[in-house]
Parts: C-alpha cells; structure tokens; sequence
C-alpha cells in the first residue's frame, strides 16, 4: 500500500511556520484619520521609516488597503490591538 | 498665528489661547459623554478585530475588557494634559491619540444628524475641523525627529 512520505523534521518545521505566518495586519481606509497621522503611527508602532509608512499609507489610502506586516495569529492580533489603540481601522485577515 | 504646539528637543511645548484650549476640554468631556452613553457614534472607538464574521463571532465569544471604558477614562483625564505649558513626547502621543478619538466620535455624530438640527451638526463640522488643524499641528512637531 502507497505511503505518504514522511516529512523530514526541518519540512515539518517549514510547514508550522507556514501556518504560524499566514495571518495578516489588514490596516483599512478610513476618511477621517489624517494621512500625517497614519504616517505617524506605523512608524510608531512597527518602526517603519518615513518612507516606508508614506508608502503603505498612500496604498491604503488609494487601494482602501494595505497589508502591514504578516506572521503568527496573536502577533497579528497585537498588532491590530496596538492600531485600534491608536484608532485606526485594521483587522486580522487570512494571507 | 503661532503654531498650538511646538517641538524643543524631547519636549512639545503648548501655545493654546485660553479660548481653544477650553473649546479642546470640552471637546474631549463631550466625546467621553457619548462614549460612555452607549451612543453609536462611539462605534469607531471598538471597531471588530477580523473582517471575517465566523472569525469575528469566534472573537465576541472569547469576550475581554471594555475598550471604550479605557477609552472615557483616557478622555477625561486627558483633558488636564492641556493645562500643562509642556508636555513629554509620551504625552503628546497620548494628547494625538485622544484628539483623534474626539474626531472618529464627531465625524460619526455628523453623519447621523439630522436637516432639524442643522445648528448642531454645523457645531460639530467646526468643532471637527478645529480638532483636525490641532491635530496636524501636534503631529508636525511629533514627526520632526522621525525619519
């Protein structure tokens, strides 16, 4: 009888951290929220540089979203909590 | 017009007039208000953690503490951090955060206002706005040091 093969333990390894990193930050378009203000916040929160928060603020704000980081479910929950304290739109998504 | 806030080193120094700066306290009290009212205009405040509903569900039924409860004990005493002629960069985070709670709460109570209260919701447009050029003003002197 045909076997599945067995993963080796560094696949096996490669699989959880699969898993374990196909949750999103989903951060949403929110009319209210001023641009400078988001800018501000990824870099506050995830230490992003200038640039790199004025990119995925325009994407957000062109787009209606972005992804702005990508891991573990509870990381991204975190992550969410930390926007929402903040009052920015994010949520949790599947990568 | 000087700038309400500005930057010296690690401290944000405040100019608010007299007037603009009641106008903010009142502001935020009035926001904690409807906050801790139940208002819907509130909803912005707790917004869901997952896009997805099965998720979402999941999430309600694991329950947790009251963000909005934080949030109005935040508000009022964050009204006091105005009374400061300095304040540290912790706090003028703290002062961003809350000013933007009162805008998310405001811009809500605009949209459900009705054509017979036209003298409060144009209240709320001014109110709105006056947040936002604080805000921006706050967020120039927050942002100067960060590349």
């Amino acid at each position: 009888m045909p076997t599945a093969p067995l993963l080796s333990p560094t696949e096996e390894q490669q699989e959880e951290t699969l898993v374990e990193e196909s949750w999103v930050t989903i951060l949403w378009d929110d009319p209210v929220n001023l641009i400078p203000y988001v800018i501000y916040v990824l870099q506050m929160l995830f230490a992003f540089s200038k640039v790199k928060a004025t990119e995925l603020t325009m994407q957000v704000h062109r787009d209606g979203k972005a992804i702005v980081a990508a891991g573990a479910r509870e990381d991204m929950e975190n992550n969410v909590a930390s926007l929402h304290r903040y009052g920015l739109w994010a949520t949790v998504g599947r990568a | 017009m000087k700038e309400p806030f500005s930057r010296q080193g690690d401290i944000i120094v405040l100019s608010l007039p007299t007037q603009q700066r009641d106008v903010t306290k009142r502001s935020m009290l009035l926001v904690a208000e409807i906050a801790s009212s139940g208002g819907q205009e509130a909803w912005r405040l707790s917004p869901p953690m997952y896009d997805d509903p099965l998720l979402e569900a999941e999430e309600a039924v694991k329950g947790g503490e009251s963000e909005i409860g934080d949030i109005v004990t935040r508000l009022r005493m964050g009204e006091g951090m105005l009374d400061a002629p300095k304040l540290s960069l912790q706090q003028s985070d703290e002062l961003a955060t809350l000013l933007n709670y009162c805008r998310l709460v405001l811009s809500e109570a605009q949209t459900s206002s009705t054509d017979d209260d036209k003298l409060s919701a144009k209240f709320v447009e001014d109110l709105y706005n006056f947040l936002g050029y604080l805000l921006s003003s706050l967020l120039e002197a927050l942002s100067a040091n960060l590349d």
